[in-house]
């Protein structure tokens, strides 16, 4: 176990090498920032000038180098925009995002898991065809189309929930619903399939044959089998809330970590936007060793006696 | 002022528009009201260049800096404007409060918060359900749904211009004047206007804001004509027409794609094949510097005076100028460097004419900054997009 | 003779399948006495499985259903049984073992937590007594060390260690009728042997009845005191062990003694018998084992034979019975 978790560690600090090689190259692909800081009538002299005051005009190589070498001691740069420590502006507004997503997945949770079982159980009823309907919707439509809609119907029609903004649990409403939608459409549909499957599994007709009543065959025998696959989506899905909540928090204008980070792409603020993606894999890497310890507490086959 | 100056013009400082002020050499202190710009060459633009919204040296008090600090403007900025700080939630919101003590009369309205709000469909919704007062950049397709009930649109002619820009200096049919008048013929502007700016904004004859100095409204675009277009390109010797490419970006500026698309269109039925290439922001910069806008492109520009506009675009040898003309560089030159308005005029106005018969551009519109507020609010927006709401007030 | 155990009456078992309907089990009489071990015998799809589901009430819903029929428990009809009474039958009066120990058992809890459950359930033992009761079961059963053992999950043990916990499991509230599902189908044959003794020596020890289902006359052999041979939802044969052996009177239990395996060579399916049971929807109107008969006549194909009686406790259903029993 150790072994394992040591060879997992190993490989995370890899993924994190990865992502950090690739945004940096990614991010400057685009071109540099200078044309965005400096007005359009500079001459070519300013336009040099302010590119060798920044750094953007030495060897990408050599800047890379600088920049792995002062990440690995946790200074990631300054924000061009706001002149303050990139990693710190990502920090700040983490909390944020860590409740508008932590909300939605809540939220994804508590209808999908319930939605999911009952679709399972009563195959081919009406909460299983309404089940699939609105997770059909709910993974077909995307994230900024359901979020106007959303907008459109409870702010602009019937103005009883804000559109944009944080601070009030009004305003968490309409993007926490619009963000979690996709994640309780998947989870709901996986937790559906592994219960359909596991319900047809021997052992399901063993504890039937006990005697055990139907609601213990279901909550006790079934569920916890079904969890096993359906938790690998629902941590998934933390990294897809992470992601989804960049779009989200950019429609309802809730300042968290992914409107700074599309502001930053906007702005050509490299040091943000890297700071964002490493702060995301990080992120990322961490929930999935966290569900790999899940998964041995849920299935004692991968216990080791 | 002096000490705005100083800190300003100090290299060091990398002010980000330094090159908005870097003819001002030096200031100096007449009296208590009085300050003396000493400049290196006559800067007839000077008063364009220190407007608020040029943002090269907004006024900063010297003693709040040295006794908190350079950094402390940054978060808790001070200054001389009718509104006072109150607090900056990041990617949030702004809050001030009136200035009672304002030199220009304490505002009407007492409080304002800012709000960054990038999607305009939340933005509306906001505005519908009385979240905000004020919203911006509306796409003009809502302009005549936000003109009725709790709402109202107010637009401004803004300082920006649309047009398109023929590179004359490769080799190519562009290097023929009657292909570039050619192509002016070509496109329906006013078209484009009503279908896709929804009417709103002024087309434009030359490429320079209407409001701007020396723009003579006797001025006249070309007109739409097809086939005066095909008669002058046959005359220039492409009988069927030529293929270009076109470089802009998208999203840029308010329905580039929109009105780079419909132009296509209209230059195809002429016989012109136009190859567009959408470029990223950054790497438009990047071809912008080797001066490799190919073809045609579709910069955007902006300026109140002939010499903010045609000089960086025009002028021969300018990075961004596309075009080379001894005749018009001397009435550039001439207009930049005397402070007479007579002769500016003067100077501008035979500029125009060259211009217009050379057709170096395809003038398009100068576009209005469209707002939408409550209907309770009184207020005239800047064309400069600074929201300025010094003498708004709620009737 | 005294009322048996178990008598099922013209059970009629039908599955909803595209949108039609196929009878499973077709009209089954039979019964099991006290004490008394019962084979059924059928390749798959003859409706032997779906005869003990039927009996335990766990047809697969909705699609499987009892459309008539009569079932009869000790003296009480389970088919007017409420859902919460035939949970009291099941595990507690009738328990079951199935064919795949390696699947039967819920891999997430450990096999103590399986057996106790039933025991909590039924008997209505505290956890302690409940978990002294699992491991004497263990123990019963033959399992080594059952204190060490019981905490052990099922994926720590082999498929034989399974089958015997499953017989733990379904012996433990001490039922009067156990219904084995092919239990020693899917074992190597020295555990087949090993698992059909323990059977055996547990029915002696506990008196129960026990309703054997296989497809494996070989293990009828050794173990049962009737059989009933079916085929295509009927039965087309009834008897004592010993006279069915000596004397199969059905084709089709001809074919199926023919192919029991030695013990020596490896196992194969029923390769005897040509041809494979026919699907249940086209079933014409004569003997439903007509086209694999090798006896097969006009009158076979036109008209289904009736399960009659040629001596006592000697049911067939083939024309050619009679002469055959000559």
């Amino acid at each position: 176990m150790a072994r394992y978790l040591a060879t997992r560690a190993i490989y995370s600090v890899l993924v994190i090498f990865g992502v950090a090689v690739l945004v940096f190259f990614l991010v400057r692909l685009g071109g540099d920032p200078t044309a965005l800081f400096l007005p359009p009538e500079s001459s070519i002299e300013e336009i040099a000038r302010f590119r060798r005051q920044m750094g953007f005009d030495r060897p990408l190589l050599i800047q890379f180098g600088e920049f792995v070498w002062r990440a690995l001691q946790g200074d990631f740069g300054k924000s061009l925009r706001y002149g303050e420590p990139a990693m710190r502006l990502v920090w700040d507004r983490f909390p944020a995002t860590l409740q508008l997503s932590a909300v939605s997945l809540l939220l994804s949770v508590v209808i999908a898991v319930p939605l999911g079982i009952a679709a399972a159980v009563n195959r081919d009823s009406l909460t299983d065809r309404v089940g699939l309907f609105f997770s059909l919707v709910g993974q077909s439509f995307p994230t900024f189309w359901l979020g106007i809609m959303l907008i459109l119907v409870f702010s602009e029609k019937l103005a009883i929930l804000p559109p944009s903004g944080r601070g009030t649990w009004q305003q968490l409403v309409l993007p926490a619903v619009s963000l979690a939608a996709y994640s309780t459409a998947i989870i709901t549909r996986l937790l559906r399939s592994s219960m359909l499957e596991v319900m047809q599994a021997d052992y399901i007709r063993t504890a039937r044959g006990k005697g055990l009543s139907e609601r213990v065959v279901v909550y006790r025998h079934a569920v916890r089998n079904a969890a096993i696959p359906t938790i690998t989506v629902i941590a998934l899905q933390v990294g897809a809330l992470l992601g989804g909540a960049v779009i989200t928090e950019e429609i309802f204008a809730y300042p968290g970590m992914g409107r700074l980070a599309i502001q930053a792409i906007a702005n050509r603020d490299f040091t943000i936007v890297q700071a964002f993606v490493i702060f995301m894999a990080v992120l990322i890497v961490a929930i999935n060793l966290a569900v790999d310890a899940c998964y041995v507490l849920l299935d004692p086959r991968l216990r080791k006696s | 002022m002096k000490f705005t100056f100083d800190r300003a013009l100090n290299p060091e400082f990398k002010a980000p528009y330094f090159s908005r002020i870097s003819a001002i050499k030096s200031v100096e202190i007449v009296d208590k009201h009085t300050v003396n710009f000493k400049t290196a060459a006559p800067f007839p633009t000077m008063l364009y260049s220190l407007g608020e919204a040029s943002f090269a040296a907004l006024i900063v008090p010297p003693k709040y800096v040295a006794e908190n600090g350079p950094d402390a403007l940054q978060k808790k900025p001070i200054g001389t404007g009718p509104y006072k700080f109150v607090e900056w939630v990041k990617d949030d919101r702004v809050v001030m409060d009136a200035n009672a003590d304002y030199w220009g009369g304490a505002p009407k309205v007492k409080k304002i918060t800012w709000r960054p709000i990038a999607e305009v469909r939340t933005r509306i919704a906001e505005l519908k359900s009385g979240g905000i007062d004020v919203a911006g950049d509306i796409p003009p397709e809502d302009v005549p749904a936000l003109n009725a009930g709790s709402t109202k649109v107010i637009t401004a002619p803004s300082d920006f211009l649309f047009f398109f820009v023929f590179d004359t200096l490769k080799p190519g049919p562009l290097q023929n004047k009657l292909v570039r008048q050619a192509l002016n013929y070509a496109v329906d502007a006013d078209a484009i206007q009503k279908s896709i700016l929804g009417g709103i904004g002024n087309r434009i004859a030359i490429t320079l804001p209407t409001n701007a100095f020396g723009y003579d409204k006797a001025w006249q675009p070309y007109p739409f004509d097809p086939a005066k277009a095909k008669q002058l390109l046959a005359e220039a010797g492409f009988p069927d027409g030529f293929t270009i490419p076109l470089v802009t970006r998208q999203g840029r500026y308010l329905k580039d794609k929109e009105i780079v698309e419909a132009t296509i269109g209209y230059l195809a039925k002429v016989g012109v094949k136009v190859e567009p290439k959408y470029l990223e922001p950054g790497v438009w910069a990047q071809v912008s510097e080797k001066k490799a806008r190919d073809g045609i492109s579709y910069p955007g520009w902006s300026g109140l005076d002939p010499d903010l506009v045609w000089y960086p675009i025009l002028f021969t040898g300018q990075y961004q100028s596309y075009y080379a003309n001894a005749e018009l560089d001397a009435l550039l030159t001439k207009g930049r460097q005397t402070l007479d308005e007579k002769e500016r005029l003067d100077a501008y106005g035979k500029a125009a004419a060259i211009i217009k018969e050379e057709a170096p551009h395809i003038p398009m519109f100068q576009p209005s900054l469209i707002y939408a507020t409550g209907s309770s609010l009184n207020w005239v927006p800047r064309g400069d997009s600074i929201v300025d709401l010094r003498r708004a007030e709620f009737r | 003779m005294a009322e048996p155990l178990l008598e099922v009456r013209d059970l009629v078992t039908c599955f909803e399948a595209d949108g039609g309907e196929i009878a499973a089990v077709d009209g089954v009489s039979l019964h099991v006495d006290a004490g008394e071990t019962l084979s059924i015998v059928g390749e798959s799809g003859s409706g032997k499985s779906v005869t003990s589901l039927s009996i335990m009430r766990l047809l697969p819903k909705p699609a499987g259903y009892i459309r008539s029929g009569d079932i009869s428990f000790e003296g009480e009809a389970l088919r007017d049984k409420s859902e919460a009474d035939m949970r009291r039958v099941r595990g507690r009066r009738i328990a079951m073992i199935y064919q795949e120990p390696m699947t039967s058992l819920n891999p997430v809890f450990t096999v103590g937590q399986q057996i106790m459950e039933a025991i909590e359930l039924h008997l209505g033992l505290s956890r302690r007594d409940a978990r002294a009761r699992a491991i004497d079961m263990l123990r019963l059963v033959g399992i080594p060390a059952p204190e060490d053992r019981i905490d052990d999950y099922p994926h720590h043990m082999s498929g034989g260690m399974r089958q015997r916990v499953m017989i733990a499991m379904a012996l433990s509230c001490e039922p009067k009728l156990l219904i084995a599902d092919e239990p020693t189908t899917a074992l190597d044959a020295t555990v087949q042997a090993q698992i059909l003794e323990l059977l055996r020596k547990l029915k002696r020890e506990l008196g129960m009845s026990i309703m054997l289902i296989t497809h494996d006359l070989g293990v009828v052999a050794e173990t049962c005191d009737r059989v009933v041979v079916m085929y295509g939802g009927k039965i087309v044969e009834e008897g004592d062990v010993r006279s069915i052996f000596r004397k199969p009177l059905h084709p089709y239990t001809e074919g199926l003694l023919a192919s029991i395996p030695r013990i020596d060579e490896t196992r194969e399916r029923l390769h005897v018998i040509p041809g494979i049971v026919p699907n249940p929807r086209d079933r014409g109107a004569g003997c439903r084992f007509a086209s694999r008969c090798a006896y097969v006549m006009d009158e076979c194909r036109a008209r289904l034979p009736e399960l009659r009686q040629i001596a006592t406790g000697r049911n067939v259903a083939c024309f050619l019975a009679e002469e055959r029993n000559r």
